[in-house]
């Protein structure tokens, strides 16, 4: 990975974070903000539960009163219970189940109009009227009891032969016979069978249950069709049948009071200690129909309320979380009612969604920021690092040495990179003067080699006169001359760069030179066999006929050093791919592990098993190789493919005139 | 009357050596072994001819500086180098400075007292420059006097270019490297410095005569002289 790029990353992963804090420090603003509005809500709670306190006898309720559900809707008598769906959980059971009863009005309508009735009844045998059967208790009825505005009791009873509109009399004590003998017009009342019995649905004037407001309601099941006796009565004044259940409504009191205290945003709920809702006031912004009538939810926390305990709860209902505070109002030391406040908290996540979006956004746009500047930055440093490499690599050539001293551009800087491109510099610096003595060093070695050697040679020349040619003379002659051959040899590698470039160059004819070149070479080695493969002339390359003869020279040495004898020497001129002159040198010999081969074109790097008569300081392919350079060329060595031994290719650009 | 031959060589062996073969040709030799002490003489003094070596012991370039005073003083005394240092760079700043020959290392006494005596016989016979000469076409040889003319114009040759040069003009045929390796009487010769004798032949031959093509290059063998 890319220097940069690794900085990117690494700065990314930490940046990354800092929306995860700022995520995180949301939510416990959420938390706390929760936490501060659950807190409001208890005060409050507290405040109107202190307020109730002195009302005392608003709470004073029977256990037996018949809860009267306030409706927003208007209610289709039909016998079907479509209309009283939100109110399926209240229906109150009697006598086991034997039936169940809802009773509500209309609050849309100030004079409550109507009081409507639900009944439920369990009977799997439905006796229907029957007009040979006189009495009104002949088949199966309700039985309705009420105080009317003069304190009297009035009764009705409502029967039917078939399902449908019911008929309604009012009757005498007895319930069994006709008080005026005609139908009661104003009561009205539709039964339906159902899977369990039958279901009645009833309206009926709310102006008769004033001011006393007291009801009983009875359902009388009468058994067997042929005997019509009644069977059982089941009643909502179970203890005493003297007294009428009271009916209760949702208190105007309360609600004045609470009027005042309510918030528009929030719901204030009061329920008897019979967890019966007495008033609601606000919610308008509420949804959930916490506290309407007593639901499950509230159901739960009146309970414990109601035990004593103040309640904070937190519901999480669709999208929305709904906080509600509950506080129990006292007589004394009885808990007689509980205040619910209950609040949406809708706004506050709002305005914290809106502060989560601001922190993204502006995390994003520092985001962006940094990884702009971060990228820049680490593009800059990649180029100044860059540009160090190139400016570092171009001062030295493919073989180490110095092309020339240049201040590196980096040096005047006071950063890290700065300080390596000095010591890149103090180091090339070193290595530059370390090359040159390495440089010198031929020159040098040759001057002090040649000095002495002279002294030797002369001493020689003198000894000869004096003693005519010994063999021990000749052997030390020779001894010199080898020594002058290392010498020589050495030199010249170590000056071939710099005698190349004054070299000229010029259009040669390849071919020619080759076929002359082996033909010529062929008189001085006798005893070896150079024969030449490839066109006699019409091959042109740029170069210096000199030089090529002297690389010829050194592939052709290095061939003969390491030929079989007896073996042919092949010279072979090809073209090769992209307008190229290839010349391979091929003999047969030993084979030469690749690994070594590779290495064979450094100086003084030779692969030679056979001892032979010269000293060889493998630097013949050296000079051939920085000859081949010099040309633009390539020289490569491989053992051979068909037999044993090696091929050395030269390979050269065609001239191509311009 | 004998000539004066001086020899700056800071060896003292190699110097008694020159010496001692220069005594024995009948020279008046004299020794010096720094760029100083052989000025201070030269300022009273001047020799017929000088031989330098051109390192002078940590005086790098002390020969050079010795034939700059000596070419001052008198531009046509001869000078012969006689050094270790074989570069074509060398050669080439040591003849760039008007130096008669310039020779390597280990050095054949009898050829070196050839040269010179050589030299001396040039001088004598200056006056008489074609009376010696070998005459073959435009090439007129003189090898006493170790001159050489083509076209009637002299071409300046040092003694070795014009050793390899005549023994490529004697033959008939091609010479190979190694024969003219032995005509310029070197120890140990690359053949790449024959090479580059050669290239300087020609340069020097197409100074006077542009269309010069008369030394043909025999790949892997040697030089043809083709001219008659």
């Amino acid at each position: 990975m890319k220097l940069g790029t690794r900085l990117l990353v690494f700065s990314s992963v930490f940046l990354v974070l800092l929306p995860w804090f700022g995520y995180h420090f949301m939510g416990k603003i959420e938390h706390s903000l929760l936490q501060g509005q659950e807190e409001a809500q208890s005060m409050s709670a507290s405040a109107i539960a202190i307020v109730l306190n002195g009302y005392t006898g608003l709470f004073e309720t029977d256990e037996h009163a018949l809860y009267v559900y306030p409706f927003k809707q208007s209610i289709d008598i039909d016998g079907y219970d479509e209309d009283w769906q939100q109110l399926k959980e209240q229906f109150t059971s009697y006598a086991d189940n034997s039936f169940s009863l809802l009773l509500a009005n209309n609050e849309l309508v100030d004079d409550k109009q109507y009081l409507y009735v639900y009944l439920r009844v369990n009977d799997k045998d439905i006796v229907y009227r029957n007009p040979r059967y006189s009495p009104l208790d002949s088949s199966d009825h309700i039985r309705m009891e009420y105080l009317d505005a003069d304190n009297r009791r009035k009764r009705i009873v409502l029967l039917t032969a078939a399902q449908g509109s019911v008929s309604v009399y009012e009757v005498k004590e007895d319930w069994t016979s006709w008080k005026d003998g005609k139908h009661v017009n104003a009561v009205y009342g539709v039964w339906r069978e159902t899977k369990e019995g039958y279901d009645v649905e009833i309206r009926l004037p709310g102006i008769w249950l004033e001011p006393n407001r007291r009801l009983s309601i009875s359902v009388v099941d009468v058994f067997n069709e042929n005997e019509r006796n009644v069977d059982t009565i089941v009643s909502t004044h179970l203890i005493d049948k003297n007294t009428l259940n009271p009916l209760l409504f949702q208190s105007q009191e309360i609600s004045s009071v609470l009027k005042n205290l309510s918030e528009s945003d929030s719901r204030i709920c009061v329920v008897d200690k019979f967890r019966r809702v007495r008033a609601v006031i606000g919610g308008q912004a509420l949804q959930a129909s916490l506290c309407h009538a007593i639901d499950k939810v509230s159901e739960t926390l009146v309970d414990k309320v109601l035990q004593g305990n103040a309640q904070v709860k937190r519901f999480e209902e669709k999208d929305e979380t709904i906080i509600v505070a509950a506080r129990p109002v006292f007589d004394g030391d009885e808990v007689i009612g509980a205040v619910l406040v209950s609040k949406n908290s809708r706004q506050i996540l709002a305005r914290q969604r809106d502060t989560l979006n601001d922190v993204v956004l502006a995390t994003l746009g520092i985001f962006f920021l940094v990884f702009a500047s971060l990228l820049f930055f680490s593009s800059w440093l990649a180029f100044r690092i860059n540009r160090l490499k190139k400016q570092t690599s171009s001062l030295i050539d493919e073989s180490g040495r110095f092309i020339s001293h240049v201040e590196l551009s980096e040096c005047d800087r006071g950063d890290e990179i700065g300080e390596l491109s000095r010591s890149f510099s103090s180091l090339l610096g070193k290595l530059n003067s370390y090359t040159r003595f390495l440089e010198s060093v031929p020159r040098m070695l040759r001057h002090e080699i040649l000095n002495p050697v002279n002294t030797i040679s002369m001493s020689l020349q003198n000894l000869q006169k004096q003693q005519g040619d010994s063999a021990d003379i000749k052997t030390a002659s020779n001894a010199i001359k080898q020594l002058q051959l290392i010498v020589s040899s050495l030199t010249e590698a170590a000056n071939i760069d710099e005698a190349l470039i004054q070299d000229e160059v010029d259009r040669i004819d390849i071919a020619a030179l080759l076929s002359e070149y082996v033909k010529n070479s062929q008189l001085k080695h006798a005893r070896a066999k150079l024969c030449y493969q490839g066109a006699k002339k019409g091959f042109f390359v740029q170069g210096n006929d000199v030089r090529i003869v002297q690389l010829l020279d050194k592939l052709k040495d290095n061939a003969l050093d390491f030929s079989f004898p007896g073996t042919d020497i092949y010279f072979q001129l090809d073209t090769g791919q992209h307008n190229q002159v290839v010349i391979s040198v091929k003999n047969e010999g030993e084979y030469i592990p690749q690994e070594q081969l590779d290495i064979l074109f450094q100086g003084m790097i030779s692969h030679r098993s056979v001892k032979t008569a010269t000293p060889h300081l493998g630097i013949g392919l050296y000079v051939a190789y920085q000859i081949a350079r010099f040309h633009h060329g390539q020289l490569k060595i491989a053992n051979r493919g068909d037999k044993q031994g090696v091929v050395v290719s030269l390979i050269l650009s065609s001239y191509a005139p311009l | 009357m004998k000539q004066t031959v001086a020899i700056v060589e800071d060896d003292a062996e190699q110097r008694r050596y020159y010496a001692d073969a220069l005594r024995s040709n009948d020279y008046v030799v004299q020794e010096y072994e720094d760029r100083q002490q052989a000025i201070d003489a030269f300022e009273k003094e001047l020799p017929e001819l000088a031989i330098l070596d051109i390192a002078l012991g940590s005086d790098v370039g002390g020969g050079y500086e010795v034939c700059r005073y000596l070419k001052q003083r008198d531009a046509s005394l001869p000078i012969i180098f006689l050094t270790s240092r074989g570069d074509e760079l060398d050669k080439i700043y040591g003849l760039q400075l008007g130096a008669w020959d310039y020779q390597t290392k280990p050095v054949s006494l009898d050829y070196l007292t050839v040269r010179i005596e050589s030299f001396f016989q040039i001088k004598q016979l200056a006056s008489d420059a074609n009376g010696n000469g070998r005459k073959s076409g435009d090439l007129n040889i003189n090898m006493k006097s170790m001159q050489c003319f083509w076209k009637g114009d002299e071409v300046n040759l040092t003694p070795t270019e014009f050793s390899i040069l005549a023994a490529m003009s004697e033959a008939d045929e091609a010479v190979s490297i190694d024969e003219l390796v032995k005509a310029t009487h070197q120890g140990v010769v690359e053949d790449n410095t024959i090479n580059t004798h050669v290239l300087h032949i020609r340069k020097k031959f197409k100074k006077i005569d542009a269309d010069f093509q008369c030394i043909k290059t025999r790949y892997g063998f040697g030089y043809q002289w083709l001219c008659e």
